[in-house]
């Protein structure tokens, strides 16, 4: 059975369902809920329009703020469910491997994760980090729609 | 309204993993479960004269399969019922993606459930992984279980 459900999140709105989802499984399966989210680095070269208009401090100040705000809705979220929940966030050129390593460093046996996160916009094709996900993850994923 | 699982096994011995998870995260009296093994039809080629003498064999060898199929499903089906759950039976025939997707839309499933093998890249070229496939086109959630979980889901 489930013990540890490992569920990154990026503050989208199917990332929350997929909280909502995460939160109601871990709950009927008595198991503790591990929150991440994970954001890039500070690039001076880069196609990321938060980055090109922001100064490297400024980025950490809106990355720190988007993620306390992602990260209190998750806590908010499990709390209510009364389930328990850790949260965690890292910095990760590549995000899909940031929860693959997550997800190995906390022991979580259960990766639950939305079928697209911030930047999918079609119901058809999977997020990038998704398929990344589903590819190297070694532990079962539920990919939530 | 019961939840409705659509298992989907394959004869590759990963069946086992897919019943252990399930018996143990499901509540029998809120799941209701289908369980589908699609089999592949069976693609050879022979000179046209060699037809007449191949079509009785690939018939027997079509019904082999899928009569390997049955008793796949109808013992998961079996331990699901025993476990208390709503199960049922089915084997199709057909390409295992598009099999498993139109059972799925056909049964209105809330949750696909399947199984990964772990293949290596030069492989993964060649034979595009067919659960990778189901979750990019599922109407609903997908579940994927990896080959190498096996231990982490039997503990």
């Amino acid at each position: 059975m489930y013990k540890n459900i490992l569920i990154p999140t990026d503050g989208s709105e199917l990332a929350g369902k997929a909280v909502q989802h995460g939160t109601t499984l871990a709950k009927a399966l008595g198991a503790k809920i591990t929150a991440l989210t994970v954001s890039l680095p500070f690039h001076v070269f880069t196609f990321d329009t938060g980055m090109v208009e922001d100064t490297s401090t400024d980025y950490k100040r809106s990355v720190q703020e988007r993620t306390e705000k992602t990260l209190a809705a998750v806590a908010n979220t499990t709390k209510a469910a009364g389930v328990q929940c850790d949260t965690v966030h890292v910095q990760h050129e590549h995000p899909y491997q940031a929860i693959i390593d997550t997800a190995k460093s906390k022991g979580c046996d259960l990766i639950v994760m939305a079928s697209h996160g911030r930047r999918g916009v079609s119901a058809v094709v999977l997020g990038s980090e998704t398929v990344k996900v589903l590819t190297h993850s070694k532990i079962p994923v539920l990919v939530h729609r | 309204m019961a939840y409705k699982v659509l298992v989907a096994i394959d004869s590759t011995g990963l069946s086992e993993l897919v019943l252990t998870s399930l018996s143990k995260q499901l509540v029998p009296d809120q799941a209701e479960v289908l369980v589908l093994e699609v089999v592949e039809p069976l693609l050879y080629t022979a000179p046209p004269e060699m037809s007449p003498g191949y079509q009785p064999e690939m018939a027997a060898r079509r019904k082999e399969r899928r009569e390997q199929a049955k008793r796949i499903v109808d013992s998961a089906v079996e331990v699901f019922r025993k476990a208390g759950f709503k199960a049922e039976a089915r084997v199709s025939e057909g390409e295992i993606k598009d099999g498993v997707l139109q059972a799925a839309a056909e049964w209105g499933a809330d949750l696909i459930v399947v199984t990964s093998h772990a293949r290596k890249r030069v492989a993964k070229f060649f034979h595009r992984s067919v659960a990778q496939a189901i979750v990019h086109e599922a109407p609903c959630s997908v579940l994927v279980l990896k080959e190498l979980a096996r231990k982490v889901v039997a503990a």
